[in-house]
């Protein structure tokens, strides 16, 4: 029929058995005849589109009104006038369904010119099938594909922005593929190793480690890819000078929907100056770990010497002066006492040398020397020392003058070593005069003791005189001299009570040496003295 | 009257010993706590001259000893030490070197006192 239609000739309608074809085709066909293209043959698929309208003898106008003015009707009138046919492909019609609502369908169709014997238009034959399921499902499909576009390039952007983003970062960072080749370095990378993309791309990376620590750095990253879990590590990368300096590396899976990797991220981060504090604060707590050990090891060997001075040497000088006393006390007859006393006395030279060695490692050991304060009497204890320095002595140089109150809470016997040691030097150095011992305690909180002899003090001595083990010209003058030790321990136990000594000495006024006590030590030196007990 | 030496030095023990024979006492003496506890038992001194740093219990636990015993605490004890500091509190302390006149004249008037 279609090879009919398109020679341009009329099917006779006489022709039953074309009739009949045209009546059963599959495709939609009506053949229109005339201007106003009036049906001649409609089949039944061609009544199926248009709900069963286009009666043979109906004009297009009529039996479909609402076309007018979609373009068809147009359309047929210029066929029919030209003699040309049309070809539409998926036009869009609005087609009235039983209801009368309008609905879009999309057609196929041709609208081919047929002529009479004399070769004019006379008639047009309408072939058509419908595709709206077809483009209906394209424009789905269409909206889809856009709306995937639209992600891609959204998807696109974002990574292109996280790259830009990743290259201006002040770490290093790169991207590898799922195997662990790196695909992408950041500029950081590229600036701090001086190198380029050609040198790094896949393992390139490890020319840039310090290659005794690669392996390790190598074992370690593989097995992140073999068990897809993430990297932290923390090894030198070489910088474009050749310096290697340390970085803290992680590196992250990426995972798709089905959380497969789809690439790792790894950043590097420079740590070299947080590990060399660290190092340094170690070095640093070492060094103060060792001092401090040190520093034990001496308070302990000062301890042992104090046991051993204290103990064990001085039990055998014990044992030798009560012996000696013993027999003094057993014997009158000088060829025996003269000896023994002179064993005596240097045994009694040793005993009290022991004592201030003892004294002076006291207060080199933490706590200073020990002191058990008690109420004192100042100027009552000065008398009896003078009274035991002068014991015998037929014209005693030293006076003993006090004003005020002379009360407090001070270690006696600590107070009458200082005593001892200042009348005692100031007997031996004063130039054989006398020695004054006065003691004011007219103020509140203050007590002061002065001794005062008559010859002055040279300038080295002055200088020297409270240093320890001093060897100084004045004390090699001494009969009996000692360790040098005596003015040292003296200040010690005057600045342990929380009290202050001076010397004042000239040509005219000879010298004097003042001692000033506070009435009561203070809390801490008891609190050391507690300890030490 | 007895009188009781407690010293680990032999030197030091024996010539107190003699110190105190010399003055008319009679005279036990022990060479450490432990051997001290076993005389102070077996027949109080009318005083103890204790040293304190002694192997086998030392003075600071014999001196504890005795003042929570009710027939020993009454006994005097006179501390004989190289270092006073570490005397028990409330104890008589006469520190080494021992000055004999001092010792002989403390002793006399204790045990003159506890008799």
């Amino acid at each position: 029929v279609q090879a009919e239609i398109a020679r341009g000739a009329s099917p006779s309608p006489e022709n039953a058995d074309l009739r009949a074809f045209i009546m059963g085709a599959p495709a939609a066909l009506c053949i229109l005849r005339g201007p106003e293209h009036r049906f001649e043959i409609v089949n039944s698929t061609y009544l199926q589109l248009t709900g069963g309208r286009g009666t043979a003898g109906m004009t297009v106008r009529e039996a479909l009104p609402e076309i007018e003015g979609q373009g068809f009707l147009e359309l047929l009138d210029r066929v029919y006038a030209t003699g040309e046919p049309f070809h539409g492909r998926e036009l869009p019609a609005q087609l009235a369904g039983a209801d009368g609502a309008l609905r879009t369908a999309y057609f196929n169709f041709t609208y081919q010119p047929m002529r009479d014997a004399s070769g004019a238009v006379d008639g047009i034959a309408i072939y058509a099938s419908e595709v709206t399921e077809f483009v209906e499902a394209r424009q789905i499909l269409s909206t889809t594909l856009q709306r995937e576009q639209d992600l891609r390039t959204a998807a696109e952007e974002s990574e292109s922005k996280f790259k830009a983003l990743f290259d201006a970062m002040p770490q290093l960072g790169w991207f590898a593929r799922p195997d662990g080749y790196i695909e992408f370095y950041n500029r950081g990378w590229y600036e701090y190793t001086g190198t380029t993309p050609a040198q790094m791309e896949g393992w390139g990376w490890r020319n840039v480690h310090d290659q005794e620590l690669l392996p390790t750095v190598e074992a370690r990253w593989r097995r992140s890819i073999e068990t897809g879990t993430a990297f932290e590590l923390t090894f030198p990368l070489r910088r474009h000078d050749g310096v290697f300096r340390w970085f803290l590396t992680r590196v992250n899976p990426q995972h798709d929907d089905q959380g497969r990797i789809i690439r790792w991220v790894g950043i590097n981060t420079d740590v070299d100056d947080q590990r060399r504090s660290e190092e340094q604060l170690a070095s640093l707590l070492q060094s103060e770990q060792q001092a401090r050990t040190e520093a034990e090891r001496t308070v302990r060997f000062s301890e042992l010497f104090v046991g051993i001075l204290g103990h064990d040497l001085r039990n055998p000088l014990s044992a030798i002066l009560t012996g000696a006393r013993l027999l003094l006390r057993r014997s009158e007859d000088e060829r025996i006492t003269k000896p023994i006393s002179r064993i005596v006395s240097s045994s009694e030279r040793m005993a009290r040398m022991i004592d201030q060695l003892l004294d002076f490692t006291r207060s080199r050991i933490g706590g200073g020397l020990p002191l058990t304060p008690t109420p004192t009497h100042l100027a009552a204890l000065c008398r009896r020392i003078a009274e035991e320095l002068e014991e015998g002595v037929p014209a005693p140089r030293i006076t003993v003058a006090a004003k005020g109150d002379d009360a407090g809470t001070w270690d006696p016997d600590r107070l009458a070593q200082v005593v001892s040691n200042l009348a005692g030097n100031a007997l031996q150095h004063g130039g054989g005069g006398p020695v004054a011992l006065s003691i004011d305690g007219t103020a509140p909180a203050i007590v002061s003791l002065t001794v005062t002899s008559v010859s002055a003090l040279t300038e080295e001595t002055r200088a020297t005189m409270f240093d320890p083990f001093r060897r100084g010209a004045a004390s090699t003058q001494v009969h009996g001299s000692g360790l040098g030790l005596g003015l040292y321990i003296t200040e010690q136990i005057v600045t342990t009570h929380g009290g202050s000594i001076r010397v004042d000495s000239s040509p005219g006024r000879g010298t004097s040496f003042i001692v000033e006590l506070p009435r009561a030590i203070a809390a801490t030196s008891e609190d050391t003295s507690e300890d030490q007990q | 009257m007895k009188v009781l030496v407690v010293d680990d030095d032999a030197d030091i023990r024996e010539t107190l010993v003699e110190v105190f024979l010399d003055e008319g006492y009679q005279v036990d003496a022990a060479v450490d706590g432990a051997q001290a506890m076993v005389f102070l038992r077996a027949g109080p001194p009318c005083v103890v001259i204790l040293d304190l740093l002694m192997p086998n219990m030392s003075g600071t636990e014999v001196y504890g000893l005795m003042q929570s015993d009710a027939a020993l605490c009454r006994i005097p004890v006179v501390i004989s030490t190289s270092d006073p500091t570490r005397a028990p509190s409330g104890s008589t302390v006469m520190g080494k070197p021992v000055d004999l006149e001092r010792m002989v004249d403390l002793v006399r008037r204790l045990c003159s006192a506890a008799a």
